[in-house]
């Protein structure tokens, strides 16, 4: 049995920890797009247009592909730090 | 019952890990469970700093549990998500179940914002499936 998920941070992390990992998982989240879009020769951006129109149906491969879509979209829109006293207004659960 | 009550008959070794960005956290891996079964997670949640430390709250996840099937790698048991809005559901809270073949049970099943499952609620439930479905009975 081993543990293995990192210990959770006491405080908000350094901005340049927080942007190295922004910049690791754009490359990742991109390169997960283009593998799915060769494979079923579709568009990423099409890809929620398809679902809603039933050409595609959602598998747990085409969730992980959500994911990277969405993720992502998120990335890139956050381009600049934001202070951790201003956090995303996170939606109630 | 959570991930600690389990351990270590039930999940053998927790592979989730997570990145932080600006505001929030997502987790990718799994929980790798007793006879070759696996919980495949993929979850964004938003943080924040609070008085206690960091706070978090689940955005959009996607919990499946996978059973090893012969010769063919693994197949789907069911899946909680709401990546994905589906025709006359409220909202995107749903759960795909599979039947023994492989085949992904449609329409899918509504769950709602009001009974969507945490992380915990999904390894009870699949433990639940390893109960009903996997152990041998017990000798006399």
């Amino acid at each position: 049995m081993a543990l293995s998920a990192p210990e959770w941070p006491a405080e908000w992390p350094a901005a340049a920890v927080l942007e190295g990992n922004r910049q690791r998982l754009l490359r990742e989240t991109r390169a997960t797009m283009r593998r799915y879009e060769l494979r079923y020769e579709l568009r990423s951006a099409d890809l929620e247009a398809a679902l809603r129109a039933g050409t595609i149906r959602e598998t747990w491969e085409v969730c992980d592909w959500l994911f990277a879509l969405r993720t992502h979209r998120e990335l890139a829109e956050t381009a600049l730090p934001e202070s951790p006293d201003a956090p995303t207004a996170p939606e109630p659960e | 019952m959570r991930l600690a009550a389990l351990t270590p008959h039930f999940v053998w070794e927790d592979a989730l890990g997570y990145a932080m960005t600006h505001g929030r956290v997502r987790w990718t891996g799994a929980l790798l469970l007793a006879d070759g079964l696996e919980l495949a997670v993929k979850k964004t949640q938003a943080m924040r700093l609070g008085a206690a430390g960091l706070e978090v709250r689940t955005e959009r996840y996607a919990y499946q549990l996978l059973r090893p099937a012969a010769g063919e790698g693994r197949r789907g048991v069911f899946r909680y998500d709401n990546f994905h809005d589906h025709p006359n559901h409220p909202d995107a809270h749903h759960c795909h179940r599979y039947q023994d073949d492989g085949t992904q049970i449609e329409p899918p099943e509504y769950i709602g914002a009001a009974g969507w499952p945490t992380l915990g609620d999904v390894l009870d439930e699949a433990f639940r499936w390893w109960c009903d479905h996997l152990q041998p009975p017990a000798p006399r």
